[in-house]
């Protein structure tokens, strides 16, 4: 499967993972802090770390799967 | 325990565990955090009633019976009472289906036979399903059904039998009453699809005697309470894979993680958070600043 396909097979994946991790990072980040832009401000960061390492991650399984 | 304990108002941390296990948020709206609670009550919640809805109201339910026992019910509990019906529903079910007929679960054998629906009769419920017939004037008829149906018992030659009407349209076009008889087939009363599957017979006068001469076959819905949070059987369950697809398990992972954040949400209106008012991480460096460094 070429690369573009396997991204778009996987579209319809990040549209249900994101709001998921956003809610993850909200609630997960609303239980270590207590006020209330600290919690905002984690939670922004910790969201889009998630973002990055899973891409890293998607990228590489892509370039791992090259050709298969 | 964290030093956050003294400085947040917990009130009673076990009644506002208990709260926080039942509603989502309710724990830290009984302690006066109202901006967790409304955090953690749409987040959770949100997710929740997400992942059932892409399921098609399907992915929350326990399964009691040895060898089909899911143990992903015990994250979705996490949620409290949205997925608490299942318990209820599940026992309500296990009571409704014989145990000769769990030991059958693999051919799912109860779904049609060994059910007394001779007890529900009379019945009458919107139906829609296929026809399949000849006709009066010896002509396949077939299409979509979409009507009324009323069964009713009477006694026949070999016993009680059923007997019925279809009243309704066939592929949008109003047709003539038609007259059902056995062999009557209705799913369980109890299961996790909001349509209940029913099948009989369709009976016509032919040379002066009462012929079977085709069926109809399709659905009549069940009420909310029959079918909100109850166990697949193995035919609902392939059902709903091979209508959603991914769909189904992403839906189901929605449920798992609503109840299992819900647990660090009950820990948090039982103990308090790891960095309360004042405490957070990033305000250590500057609390272990000497205060004449400036100097």
């Amino acid at each position: 499967m070429s690369i573009p396909l396997l991204f778009a097979n996987q579209v319809n994946a990040v549209v249900y993972l994101i709001p998921l991790l956003a809610v993850i990072s909200l609630v997960y980040n609303a239980t270590r802090y207590e006020i209330p832009h600290v919690i905002i401000q984690r939670s922004i960061r910790f969201f889009f770390t998630a973002i990055i390492i899973m891409g890293v991650l998607m990228t590489l399984l892509a370039l791992l799967s090259w050709n298969l | 325990m964290t030093d956050s304990h003294n400085k947040i108002e917990l009130k009673n941390p076990v009644i506002a565990a208990i709260l926080a296990f039942l509603i989502p948020g309710a724990g830290h709206f009984y302690q006066g955090r109202t901006f967790k609670a409304a955090i953690y009550c749409f987040c959770i919640l949100s997710t929740f009633f997400c992942g059932m809805a892409l399921g098609d109201w399907k992915t929350v339910y326990y399964q009691s019976e040895p060898g089909r026992r899911n143990l992903g019910y015990f994250a979705q509990v996490g949620v409290g009472l949205p997925a608490l019906p299942a318990l209820i529903q599940t026992s309500r079910y296990n009571k409704s289906v014989s145990p000769a007929n769990l030991a059958q679960n693999e051919a799912d054998a109860s779904y049609f036979e060994s059910h007394s629906y001779h007890g529900e009769m009379p019945l009458e419920a919107p139906f829609q399903g296929t026809l399949l017939d000849r006709g009066d004037d010896g002509k396949n008829v077939s299409g979509q059904l979409d009507g009324y149906i009323k069964l009713k018992t009477v006694p026949g030659e070999f016993g009680t039998e059923i007997t019925g009407t279809f009243e309704g349209t066939l592929d949008n076009k109003p047709i003539s009453t038609l007259t059902l008889s056995d062999p009557v087939g209705i799913g369980l009363p109890l299961g996790g699809d909001p349509q209940r599957s029913l099948e009989c017979a369709v009976v016509r006068e032919v040379n002066g005697r009462r012929t079977d001469t085709g069926h109809i076959e399709g659905s009549i819905p069940r009420p909310l309470l029959n079918w909100f949070e109850m166990p697949l059987s193995n035919r609902e369950l392939d059902d709903i894979n091979k209508k959603l697809g991914k769909r189904y398990e992403f839906a189901v992972v929605f449920t798992w993680i609503a109840g299992l954040l819900n647990l660090l949400v009950i820990w948090d209106a039982f103990e308090g958070p790891a960095y309360g008012r004042g405490d957070e991480e990033e305000l250590k460096p500057q609390d272990k600043t000497p205060p004449n460094s400036k100097s």
